[in-house]
């Protein structure tokens, strides 16, 4: 064997042994694929909306038809930007210094890790960035105990919790991949992602993330409309409620055809 | 490694010819690392081998035996890199193989060698074309017979020497100017 050979050798070894998975690695795998066997197509995910035509929903194994998946688009896409324009007009009635806007104590409580600064303005999201956590303002203890209920009902809740770093990123780990899923149009995936992650972490930091997620998940797979999708997002999560409510009444959705 | 939800299913649905937990505890590791070698992102790696996972799972009836079960992966795992890379290519973010390896040597000296010797082989098998790059990582990295090269890949067998060998020249050439800068 030459030098160059044994030099080849080595470092194709080292190569094998850096790409290699651990053992960890085999049993995250394994115990995804498990469930993704075992998800049924559609029981799991629709308890929360209002029942709907059977015969309208996609079968578990058939590809979204594309004039549904265009109008959940066009709608979701649309309900986001007038929640994004709600929230934002709602934020900047807040600072003006009129008699009539509401005083600080009406905004969001906020602790003290997460205190801003006076001028500083809240930027409300319809759909909130799945992935930078940087920029994520701190919520309020009742904030977090609003959003921390599970997801789905599948959630034991006596499960026991993780560190909160590891849970943590664990969340923002999930949370990447599902809205990786969301993005390559595999909502079945997204769900899945979604129901692990609320039974590995059920009190996480991204409550609303989820539930935005889910419901995007849910859009695409064309459960429920995408009206009472929206209520519901839009109607359960306190500082979207607060600021809604602070812009515009609560009126009802419309009727669907 | 406790799955109950896969007992569940496998006791169910009409029992495949391949036993699924067998297969995936043989060929977890090669999948692993032949999506990495094939160039799949560190951070997509646990979705693209579910899903190579799950089309095995869903195929095994399809098995016929022409092939041998890491053979058949292989073409699994081919597709599923194939649409990862796409879909990552038009949503711009490639991510190189080499920033992200990690190395579970026992010290330091060794960690950074393997990180080194690693980075190298990952960049090298970057550069390569697609062709040489496959024949290169399951002949040389997965030390899979040549026969077996050329069956996974579909190739005529001396297809597969010439690329190994064209591969392989490549590789000690780049050795040889590594060896010659430090």
């Amino acid at each position: 064997m030459t030098d160059l050979e044994a030099e080849e050798r080595r470092y194709l070894e080292s190569a094998r042994r850096v790409l290699s998975p651990s053992a960890a690695d085999a049993e995250r795998v394994l115990a995804a694929v498990s469930r993704a066997i075992a998800l049924p197509g559609t029981e799991a995910f629709d308890t929360k909306i209002p029942e709907s035509d059977p015969s309208k929903l996609l079968g578990a194994g058939s590809r979204l038809s594309l004039p549904r998946w265009l109008l959940a688009a066009v709608l979701a896409g649309g309900f986001g930007g007038l929640g994004y324009g709600a929230g934002f007009r709602a934020g900047e009635r807040s600072l003006l210094p009129s008699p009539a806007a509401p005083s600080e104590s009406a905004l969001p409580h906020r602790n003290s890790e997460g205190e801003r600064s006076a001028g500083e303005r809240v930027m409300p999201s319809a759909a909130p960035a799945l992935v930078d956590t940087r920029s994520k303002p701190a919520r309020t203890s009742s904030a977090r105990a609003e959003t921390s209920a599970p997801i789905h009902s599948a959630a034991p809740p006596e499960k026991p919790e993780k560190p909160e770093s590891d849970s943590l990123s664990e969340e923002v780990r999930t949370l990447r991949r599902v809205e990786r899923a969301l993005r390559e149009q595999n909502p079945r995936l997204a769900l899945a992602l979604l129901g692990d992650l609320d039974r590995a972490v059920p009190s996480g930091q991204f409550g609303e993330e989820r539930l935005a997620a889910s419901i995007q998940a849910r859009c695409l797979l064309g459960y429920g409309s995408p009206w009472a999708l929206r209520e519901e997002f839009v109607h359960s999560h306190g500082l979207y409620v607060e600021r809604r409510s602070r812009v515009q009444p609560r009126r009802r959705a419309p009727e669907r055809r | 490694m406790s799955s109950p939800a896969l007992d569940q299913s496998e006791a169910e649905g009409p029992r495949p010819a391949l036993d699924f937990r067998a297969l995936y505890a043989e060929h977890f590791g090669f999948v692993w690392r032949c999506l990495r070698s094939l160039g799949i992102a560190p951070d997509a790696l646990d979705d693209a081998t579910q899903e190579v996972f799950l089309t095995v799972y869903r195929r095994l009836s399809d098995f016929r035996g022409d092939s041998t079960p890491r053979t058949w992966i292989y073409g699994i795992l081919r597709n599923v890199a194939a649409n990862q890379r796409r879909s990552s290519r038009r949503r711009g973010d490639e991510t190189l193989l080499s920033t992200h390896v990690t190395s579970l040597a026992p010290g330091p000296l060794d960690d950074l060698q393997d990180r080194q010797a690693a980075e190298f082989t990952a960049q090298f098998l970057l550069g390569l074309d697609e062709k040489k790059r496959q024949v290169f990582a399951l002949a040389m990295l997965e030390e899979l017979p040549i026969p077996e090269v050329a069956a996974a890949l579909g190739i005529n067998l001396n297809t597969a020497y010439t690329r190994l060998r064209a591969a392989r020249s490549e590789f000690h050439r780049a050795l040889a100017r590594r060896g010659a800068r430090t």
